[in-house]
């Protein structure tokens, strides 16, 4: 056995409630030194280490060795995620029965509308994601509220940027070809760029100010 | 039930193990796919110890060290049995509805 490996372990355990150590750690030692039989290792792997320190996050946080003082903190703690995630299920399912209540309605009659129907978009892929992620937890499933959670906040950052991208296509009307600067030399042997008429007045139609494509901003 | 955790009951159904002894049979159990770490063997043993699923067997000296064995109780065993009953139960639904599919297909075809 490696003493150092030893007692690297053992200051890892550290981490863990001196009462539950009390109870395991020994056990723990003789585990994981067995493991490591026929490895030439001098320290614990980052899998061990970080199995220990989830271990020690539990335990603190929410096991029966956690002190009085950190089980309130994590009952608060959970009851603040359980209205953060009641309050957006309800604001999720309110957009939805307003996206369908109002958009729909006005897209058949005013066709326009599907602009506003992109804008409320969002509500209809994020929300149903919300109202899940509220349900999961209220349930006690946490790692699936947690992914769902986190897979909502991706779409909510990257949703937005596509919507942008597509309203700018349906307020435009139309494709507009990308142009590109380059120096030309006209007729009369001048020195010209173009989006520059003749007369030197700016050809904004063509490619208006802060567009890079030819797009409109 | 998770599965680490099915596991672990599954792996001291039979007989006592000892903490790498679980890991070791969880292992093999699951063909590989469950490699538990110590740190996550011991968070779901003291769980289940106080649930009253697995109790301690008895201590043997290894090497100058002790070592403990853990075995599972009635309690444990009735998990168990409910739990696996419950995957099989799934299991044959999802297999009744692949195979209308497939006769679905090959009616089609």
């Amino acid at each position: 056995m490696n003493p150092d490996l030893e007692r690297r372990y053992r200051r890892l355990l550290r981490l863990l409630p001196a009462g539950y150590r009390q109870g395991w750690e020994e056990d723990m030692v003789s585990a994981f030194l067995h493991s490591t039989v026929g490895r030439r290792i001098d320290r614990p792997p980052l899998g061990e280490r970080l199995s220990v320190i989830a271990l020690a996050v539990r335990l603190r946080l929410a096991g029966q060795h956690a002190s009085p003082q950190a089980q309130v903190w994590y009952r608060a703690l959970d009851t603040f995620a359980l209205l953060a995630l009641l309050t957006w299920a309800l604001y999720a399912t309110v957009g939805i029965a307003a996206m369908i209540g109002t958009s729909l309605w006005a897209t058949v009659v005013y066709p326009q509308a599907i602009i506003g129907l992109l804008a409320v978009w969002g509500t209809v892929v994020t929300g149903p994601l919300w109202i899940a992620a509220f349900v999961c937890h209220a349930l006690g499933r946490l790692t699936v509220a947690r992914a769902l959670v986190l897979v909502v906040a991706g779409l909510t950052v990257a949703v937005p940027r596509r919507l942008d991208q597509a309203r700018t296509r349906l307020i435009g009307g139309r494709w507009r070809r990308p142009v590109t600067c380059r120096r030309h030399r006209d007729g009369a042997g001048r020195h010209r760029t173009c989006g520059q008429s003749a007369t030197g007045q700016s050809t904004q139609d063509i490619r208006p100010a802060g567009s890079v494509t030819g797009l409109p901003a | 039930m998770s599965e680490p955790t099915f596991f672990v009951l599954t792996a001291l159904v039979g007989e006592p193990r000892h903490g790498y002894g679980i890991v070791g049979e969880v292992d093999q159990l699951s063909g590989g796919r469950v490699r538990l770490k110590v740190g996550s063997l011991y968070g779901i043993l003291d769980r289940l110890v106080g649930e009253g699923l697995v109790e301690l067997d008895r201590e043997e000296a290894y090497q100058g060290r002790l070592r403990r064995y853990y075995r599972i109780t009635n309690a444990g065993l009735e998990a168990v049995r409910a739990e696996a009953a419950r995957q099989a139960a799934n299991a044959r639904a999802a297999s009744r509805r692949l195979r209308s599919i497939n006769l679905q297909l090959g009616e089609a075809s």
